[in-house]
């Protein structure tokens, strides 16, 4: 483990600017992603369809509160012969990104304002700043990270701790990320972590999820028995003197 | 005016500006009703503090603008001056053309609003608010049927939006269409299902519909309502009335009838305990009560 002593210069002049570079560039793509960002039109059979499934999650949550009748009808409503989960829903063909232009455009703005950001600049720090470990990262890596993370220094005997700038600039980039939440509120759209999921997982958008969903929807509500949580209330109260009476009284204390 | 309620003058209260602005943002996010306290506040910090409020004037504008609304028609020039301003900032805002749409509300102008609004509709389908108002211009004109159908096609789409079952349940009583306030109020149950109030006024209508079973049900549903609440003195009575109405039915087993008077009974015990830890309560209060609960228990 040798201590190494790193020029101060190097704190001053890459350290530092390497951290300010990554905040004002995630600053620059909030604000660039809000400017570009196109209006989302809802139309009207989507709030009908988001509200008629939140009708039925509550059916499922709740309905051991009202009573079996209203239970029943409320389900025939949902998954009967002509029920409304059972719908056809046209599928929309407008899933594939290649040929829906909003959602291209969508795409591309997506691309553009972080992953071309992210690769230019990183490609410039690792040119600019090159030939030097810029700092030590606190835990002990294997060789094998060596590769990786010391791009521009040929030292063999080098500890793989030692850091070259293009991965302090790696480590700014996610660690930012609590930083950006302070400066702009929670949500927004410098975080890039959630950009790369949502893009890993490609999901085409509202009209295909609305069709699985009912289905699944449907499914849950047939599988859903009524069990009325008023059942033995009122011999809950004669007989078995359940919190009631002690609820009451801790109500009585608190009002003399 | 609400009863009990000092009229203090806000400005008497508040005169630092960070307590008049707290006291605007509180307002607005509590959305309370004390119209002239906002007119005279708010009023007074456009005024006085209109580069302070900064980007909050214009929210402070729309929270005078309704609020002068109400003391209409005195506060009228009011009311054209902040729809003015905001139309200037804003143009072509639905917000806006919401506020015009009250103001011919207050005017009575009843077409010009309901066009209004059937515009903003158009233009917007998916925007609740120009729905409800023309819900409330239909009460106004006392058209319950219009009021009825209008509702029911706003809540076919909207049908997560527990106002205005809240509101379809209110106007359906008042039609004494009490089959179909029962179903709305199933409706609350199922969003809100620890809410005390709305077990109480599902017993309530269970019990007006009447019959064995709806008195049964309703007698449960009071039990929850008490269980939720155990302050909810109504819901007590209600299990009073109910259990007694039961247990004088001939159709019921001994048991029931047992059970049905023990309750009756218990609430009863209930209410005058009630009555009686109060503090405001005087002892002819508490006779008065004694002598309620012996008349309605069917002996």
């Amino acid at each position: 483990m040798t201590e190494l002593l790193l020029d101060p210069n190097i704190r001053l002049y890459v350290f530092i600017p390497i951290v300010l570079i990554c905040l004002f560039m995630g600053l620059i793509r909030h604000y660039v992603t809000i400017l570009l960002e196109s209006d989302k039109k809802t139309d009207l059979t989507q709030v009908a369809d988001t509200n008629i499934l939140r009708r039925a999650r509550l059916l499922r949550e709740n309905g051991n509160y009202i009573p079996r009748d209203a239970f029943m009808m409320r389900r025939h409503y949902f998954n009967g012969p002509n029920g409304v989960l059972k719908e056809e829903k046209t599928s929309v063909a407008a899933a594939n990104p290649m040929t829906d232009p909003s959602m291209m455009a969508d795409m591309m703005k997506g691309n553009l304002t972080n992953m071309i950001p992210m690769v230019v600049i990183g490609g410039w720090i690792n040119w600019t700043f090159s030939g030097f470990v810029t700092t030590k990262v606190p835990f002990a890596l294997t060789l094998r990270f060596k590769d990786m993370l010391q791009r521009g220094v040929q030292l063999t005997t080098l500890d793989a701790s030692w850091v070259s700038s293009a991965s302090w600039y790696f480590i700014n980039v996610f660690g930012l990320r609590s930083i950006y939440s302070l400066f702009l509120g929670p949500d927004n759209e410098a975080d890039q972590s959630m950009m790369m999921a949502t893009q890993m997982t490609a999901s085409p958008g509202a009209p295909p999820d609305m069709k699985k969903a009912f289905k699944e929807e449907w499914e849950a509500l047939e599988v859903r028995n009524h069990r009325w949580s008023l059942e033995n209330i009122t011999d809950n109260i004669l007989y078995k003197n359940t919190s009631l009476d002690s609820s009451y009284q801790i109500a009585s204390k608190s009002r003399t | 005016m609400l009863r009990g309620v000092d009229p203090v003058h806000p400005l008497d209260e508040h005169k630092t500006w960070p307590e008049i602005r707290n006291k605007l943002r509180q307002w607005r996010k509590e959305n309370v009703r004390c119209s002239d306290k906002i007119v005279e506040l708010g009023e007074y910090a456009l005024r006085h503090y209109s580069a302070n409020l900064g980007r909050e004037k214009w929210a402070v504008f729309e929270q005078v603008c309704v609020a002068a609304l109400d003391l209409c028609p005195a506060k009228m020039k009011l009311v054209n001056l902040c729809i003015q301003q905001l139309s200037e900032q804003f143009p072509s805002s639905l917000r806006v053309s919401m506020l015009e749409g009250l103001k011919f509300e207050h005017l009575k102008k009843w077409d010009e609003a309901l066009e209004m609004y059937d515009g903003m509709i158009e233009y917007e389908p998916t925007f609740p608010a120009p729905y409800k108002r023309k819900v409330a211009i239909f009460k106004a004109q006392d058209k319950l049927v219009d009021a009825v159908n209008e509702l029911n096609r706003y809540l076919s789409t909207f049908s997560c939006d527990y106002e205005s079952w809240m509101e379809l349940s209110d106007i359906y009583i008042n039609q004494q269409n009490y089959n179909k306030a029962q179903f709305c109020l199933e409706e609350l149950l199922l969003q809100y299902p620890h809410n005390h109030l709305y077990h109480q006024k599902y017993a309530d209508i269970l019990f007006t519909i009447g019959g064995k079973e709806n008195l049964e049900l309703s007698c449960k549903y009071y039990c929850k309502a008490v269980e939720l609440n155990p302050n909810n003195v109504r819901a007590l009575f209600g299990i009073q009335l109910a259990s007694s109405s039961l247990s004088t039915i001939g159709k019921l087993s001994s048991k029931s009838k047992l059970d049905n008077q023990s309750l009756a009974a218990w609430a009863s015990n209930m209410i005058e305990d009630h009555y009686k830890s109060h503090k405001g309560t005087t002892k002819n209060l508490i006779i008065e009560v004694a002598s309620v609960l012996d008349k309605l228990s069917i002996k």
